[in-house]
């Protein structure tokens, strides 16, 4: 639940999870001794270790990473994440105890083993450590999957950063094929003003317009790179004299003008991507700020304290009924800034809601309706805000004839942790719409698509049309809830 | 019978809680103020059963009053501020009026602090006093009035005076606002051994007090003389 509403699921996602899941239940087949494709006892004990830490990215991103974002509870987060992997530890000593045990004993199902054999010492730390080096990359990958998640922003950096690592070593181990590995230190001087120029010197000129530091950057980089390289291939007597130094010059002076423009071009993407995004998180700001300016236009507390001086007025000018419609109004207003908002309230605020709509909806009418109300055992139930106002709504809207008779019937009736709502009111065949404003637009879809999420399964909705009368029963349960 | 004093920035939410206040014969409001700081001077030499209390004020907010005061008295927020409702928890509040409010929802609260204060005076029926080496018990109904002077009070009952060290200002923060009201700078009566009013003067049995002009006002409001 709680991580449904973070990764709402779609099609294509519940698919790539789908078979995922259908990958990891064709390996356990493919691992069992009776399948026909036979692996090492070794390889079977990796592949369980490897299964039980695929789980465990999963009970981590679906489980416990919520519990860090929504509930912003780190300690819960790090109580249960530890509880996990000592699980799993426990896990992988145990599977590992089993293979050792039964290792060249013949009988090639490890799993089936009932008693250990003693271990001597090597075996003994084998067991504890390879387990523990599992966890390594299973934390990493879990950690990474939640960020691919729930968080995109940190993890495009997170992938910048990756991806240069692995730029990097593959760099190295193909110098290291090459020549043996005479090269890595010119190799790290090469990538050191690289990422020197692509992270420092290039916003200088971009960002900066700062020529002249640029430039002076530019060269003492270059004097560095020049001086450090010479010396060193000198050391290692990659350096001849007369035609082989300046051949060693010139490859020198190659390499580093293709550094150099790689970099100013990664540097310049980089940039433009970073202006790119803060530019958007501007925009973002700016609408912010553009609603919060809107909210505080109809500044509710202006609004009450504007409302408690006309209802003051009211009660000077001996005007009850009208102080009566203020207070009545204020509660409405403050329901809809307030409580619609919330997840439960009282059930009791919920039904005085409901009264102070009718009063005035009623005092609108021309010949008032007969209403009739009705609320039982309403004390200590909580109710998800909004379920049955629509109703009561729609009810003037269409069944109430402000120019002639009609009928409305409200009750709401708890017993044994359920609540009983029934509105019945007259209702034209014509169905003429007296009141055609929007009022409070939850609608009657919208309820029941709330009723689904908040009470599945506990609750029922009927709507009958007879004669003249439309009648509206909803009964919630409200155990456990 | 209640005390009880409203403090809110606009003239129009008094005029609300006067009409409401109107209405409860067990509650006589006795002083209201548009600023804080006024209302805490008052309560320096009148402590009141009940503060009816605005929140947000221009200068000084009712809870950073109540912050200050040295008392902790029983407080009925009225506000058009839901948010604080959690945060009046912390000052013990009786109840938390969002305005605009009507007179049945007014009425529960004063109900409550009526049934809140009726318990915090049946726990305190009397006090005691250091006279010499001995503590002496005096209960608060027979105190006939009280007079200061300079660190030392004369406390009359009906047929004794007692004579603690004590300021005006302590004696007053111990006594139930209810029954007791300052008439003078120096004279606290219990009004209910009051035998009658006559130019300016309380008569008590055969003492004569008299009633300086800077208490007038709130004396005869409290008891309810036009």
């Amino acid at each position: 639940m709680t991580a449904i509403t973070l990764y709402p699921l779609d099609k294509t996602k519940l698919l790539t999870h789908i078979s995922f899941a259908v990958i990891f239940a064709s390996i356990i087949p493919a691992i069992n001794p009776d399948f026909p494709l036979y692996f090492s006892e070794r390889i079977r004990f990796v592949t369980y270790l490897a299964l039980a830490g695929m789980a465990l990215v999963y009970i981590h991103t679906l489980v416990l990473y919520p519990i860090l974002i929504l509930e912003k509870n780190r300690r819960k987060y790090r109580l249960y994440l530890f509880g996990v992997l000592f699980l799993y530890l426990l896990v992988g000593i145990h599977l590992g105890l089993l293979l050792l045990t039964r290792e060249g004993q013949g009988k090639n199902d490890f799993l089936l083993v009932r008693s250990f054999a003693p271990l001597d010492s090597e075996q003994a730390i084998w067991i504890f450590l390879f387990p523990l080096f599992f966890l390594l990359p299973i934390t990493f990958l879990s950690h990474i999957y939640s960020l691919l998640i729930y968080r995109e922003k940190v993890l495009l950096k997170l992938l910048e950063f990756i991806g240069n690592v692995i730029v990097v070593f593959l760099l190295f181990v193909l110098l290291a094929i090459v020549d043996g590995g005479v090269m890595f230190m010119i190799l790290a001087i090469i990538l050191a003003v690289f990422y020197c120029n692509a992270f420092y010197a290039t916003p200088l000129l971009i960002d900066e317009k700062n020529i002249k530091k640029y430039l002076l950057v530019l060269l003492a980089l270059c004097s560095c790179y020049y001086i450090s390289s010479i010396t060193y291939g000198w050391n290692v007597g990659a350096v001849g004299r007369g035609e082989r130094f300046v051949a060693f010059l010139f490859i020198l002076t190659g390499v580093l003008f293709i550094s150099l423009v790689l970099s100013f071009i990664y540097g310049y993407i980089r940039l433009r991507l970073k202006a790119k995004e803060q530019l958007l998180n501007l925009k973002i700001g700016a609408k912010e700020s553009e609603l919060k300016l809107l909210k505080s236009q109809v500044n509710p507390h202006f609004l009450f304290n504007a409302l408690n001086t006309l209802y003051a007025s009211s009660i000077q000018e001996n005007a009850s009924k009208t102080a009566d419609s203020i207070t009545q109004l204020a509660n409405l207003i403050r329901y809809m800034q307030e409580d619609i908002n919330k997840d439960f309230i009282s059930l009791e605020r919920e039904t005085k809601y409901l009264q102070d709509y009718i009063k005035i909806q009623e005092a609108r009418c021309a010949i008032p309706p007969h209403v009739e109300l009705k609320f039982e055992h309403i004390d200590d139930y909580q109710i998800s805000p909004g379920i049955f106002i629509p109703f009561v709504e729609n009810a003037f809207k269409y069944g109430v004839n402000p120019k002639g008779e009609s009928e409305l019937l409200v009750s709401v009736v708890c017993q044994e942790n359920t609540i009983h709502f029934e509105c019945s009111n007259t209702y034209d065949a014509n169905f003429e719409v007296f009141h055609r404003e929007q009022g409070f637009g939850i609608g009657i879809k919208n309820v029941k698509e709330r009723l689904q999420l908040v009470y599945p399964d506990k609750h029922s909705i009927d709507i009958d049309k007879r004669d003249d009368m439309f009648i509206v029963n909803i009964k919630i349960n409200t155990s456990n809830t | 019978m209640m005390t009880a004093i409203a403090i809110d920035d606009e003239p129009k939410a008094i005029d609300v809680i006067r009409f409401h206040v109107s209405k409860i014969p067990t509650l006589s409001l006795i002083a209201h103020f548009h600023e804080p700081e006024e209302a805490m001077n008052f309560l320096r030499s009148n402590p009141v059963d009940l503060i009816f209390l605005d929140i947000n004020m221009p200068y000084f907010s009712g809870l950073e009053m109540l912050q200050q005061l040295q008392i902790q008295p029983n407080v009925i927020f009225t506000t058009a501020y839901s948010e604080f409702a959690l945060e009046s928890y912390d000052y013990n509040a009786v109840d938390y009026l969002l305005k605009p409010f009507e007179f049945d929802r007014f009425k529960l609260a004063v109900d409550k602090a009526e049934e809140r204060i009726e318990s915090q005076r049946k726990q305190q029926l009397f006090f005691f006093i250091k006279d010499g080496f001995k503590n002496i018990k005096v209960r608060f109904d027979d105190i006939l009035f009280i007079k200061g002077s300079g660190n030392y009070l004369d406390i009359q009952t009906d047929h004794k005076v007692y004579s603690p060290r004590m300021t005006f200002v302590e004696m007053l923060n111990q006594l139930p606002p209810s029954d007791f009201v300052r008439v003078h700078q120096s004279y606290i009566v219990n009004i209910h051994y009051i035998d009658k009013i006559e130019d300016n003067h309380i008569f008590i049995g055969s003492h004569k007090i008299s009633i300086s002009s800077s208490y007038r006002e709130v004396f005869f409001k409290r008891l309810r003389i036009e």
